[in-house]
């Protein structure tokens, strides 16, 4: 049993860190076609390089030449400023070679502006497979169904941390893969609260569709809620709930009248 | 000092009236083990509420449930979700003086009650044990006596019992099986379940 347990989750860690590294690839390669775009007069073209009348609402980012100092916009909270630093360097270089003086480039972070499609895709595939990650290995190191809390009201404490133990390397391993990958983890403690509230929820309830749907329902909430203070406060409930259902169906469930039902026949 | 190590009187849920005394295996007979095992729990956990008398060594234990239920080493498949019997057996922490087995019949083999049996004669034969069980042949492997559901003593008819394993039948005689190689068990007693 330990053994199947370790090899699923041996198997979890390698899928997963073949798609990371497969989809990071796949990524730079879609994005490095996403052009930039500018405002007012440009001195150079390229074939990544796209005119726009006024600021846009979503880029990768947005050029404008003030002077001699190239003003980058930049959508806040998006990751892949080293993924464009290398072609802002050649706009650096051709513009300063064309106007004939040097242009320093300034980086803002713009409030209102996107990141583009493609990125917010990407975060969310990844989000995704995340999620359903963190969740199978979940649900094979259980700990938060009535049998272990039984096995924890029988003291069984050495087990019972054992376990916990168990979870919390699984799921920390997984964070590690992340970070050595993506370096940068920030978009994904959304998909890693709802995936510990699935967890906790299909725990609780044994009926298989209540599995199947707790852990789709929570995946689509994470995709379009991300809001992380709303998130913490559910799974604070969440917590609460399995907790004292848990405890309920230890002592409360359909037998317990059965004695004197007998004694009536 | 009495030698009662648990007894159980009166419970308000469904569970028979069960003393054991030190050293003994009783086995309780349940067509739904499941039911009897999660009625024990409560006891355990909460004996006051469903128990009238609840002593444990000896001693009135119905107000030290906290730590009396450190006495239990409760063991079932379920519980630990673990499939191997044997080794949850072996697993005993030293300072936990009754064991109690919940085992289904669709859960074991009679290859894994023969290992069993094995252990526990040559291991825990001085440990207390009770077995709620649906299985017969775990009763009589295991137990020194068996109760039913509503606390009745079931009879361990003692005897020379044989049974082939390849089609399960009974054999009066050795010699009247005609086959050259046949695996048989033998068992040295024999529930008798008529009663119920």
């Amino acid at each position: 049993m330990k053994v199947k347990k370790i090899s699923i989750y041996i198997l979890l860690v390698i899928f997963f860190s073949i798609f990371l590294s497969l989809s990071q690839i796949i990524f730079d390669f879609i994005f490095q076609k996403e052009p930039y775009l500018y405002y007012g007069s440009f001195p150079i073209e390229s074939n990544n390089l796209k005119f726009s009348k006024e600021f846009p609402q979503q880029a990768k980012a947005v050029l404008s030449l003030e002077g001699d100092i190239l003003k980058v916009y930049l959508p806040k909270n998006s990751k892949y400023f080293d993924l464009i630093l290398k072609d802002l360097k050649v706009f650096l270089y051709d513009t300063s070679i064309k106007l004939n003086k040097i242009v320093k480039p300034y980086f803002i972070e713009k409030e209102n502006l996107k990141t583009p499609e493609v990125y917010n895709f990407y975060i969310k595939i990844i989000g995704l497979v995340f999620y359903f990650t963190i969740f199978i290995s979940g649900r094979i190191f259980t700990i938060f169904d009535k049998n272990n809390l039984i096995l924890f009201m029988l003291h069984y404490y050495k087990e019972y941390f054992k376990r916990v133990f168990f979870l919390l390397s699984a799921i920390f391993s997984f964070i590690a893969i992340e970070l050595l990958i993506l370096h940068d983890i920030s978009e994904l403690y959304l998909f890693l609260i709802y995936a510990l509230l699935s967890i906790l929820l299909t725990s609780v309830f044994e009926n298989i569709y209540l599995n199947i749907l707790i852990p789709l329902v929570f995946s689509i909430i994470a995709l379009f809620f991300e809001n992380i203070i709303f998130a913490l406060f559910i799974l604070l409930a969440g917590f609460i709930i399995s907790i004292v259902y848990n405890y309920i169906s230890i002592f409360y469930n359909k037998t317990i009248n059965v004695k004197e039902e007998k004694e009536v026949e | 000092m009495s030698d009662v190590m648990l007894k159980i009187v009166n419970s308000k849920i469904a569970f028979p009236d069960i003393e054991i005394i030190t050293g003994e295996k009783v086995g309780i007979y349940a067509n739904n083990p499941d039911e009897l095992f999660r009625n024990l729990l409560k006891i355990i956990i909460k004996p006051k509420k469903y128990t009238e008398e609840y002593v444990l060594e000896g001693m009135e234990a119905e107000n030290l449930s906290y730590f009396s239920r450190r006495i239990f080493h409760v063991i079932s498949t379920g519980l630990w979700n673990e499939k191997n019997i044997n080794k949850l057996i072996e697993n005993k922490p030293e300072n936990r003086k009754i064991i109690i087995l919940l085992i289904k019949e669709s859960e074991i083999d009679l290859k894994n009650i023969v290992d069993i049996s094995i252990y526990i004669d040559k291991n825990l034969s001085q440990e207390n044990i009770l077995v709620i069980t649906d299985s017969k042949d775990f009763l009589e492997a295991i137990c020194d006596r068996v109760i039913d559901i509503n606390g009745n003593a079931l009879e361990l008819e003692e005897g020379i019992f044989i049974k082939r394993l390849d089609n399960m039948e009974e054999i009066e005689n050795i010699n009247e099986i005609e086959e050259k190689y046949v695996p048989l068990i033998l068992k040295k007693r024999e529930l008798n379940v008529r009663g119920i």
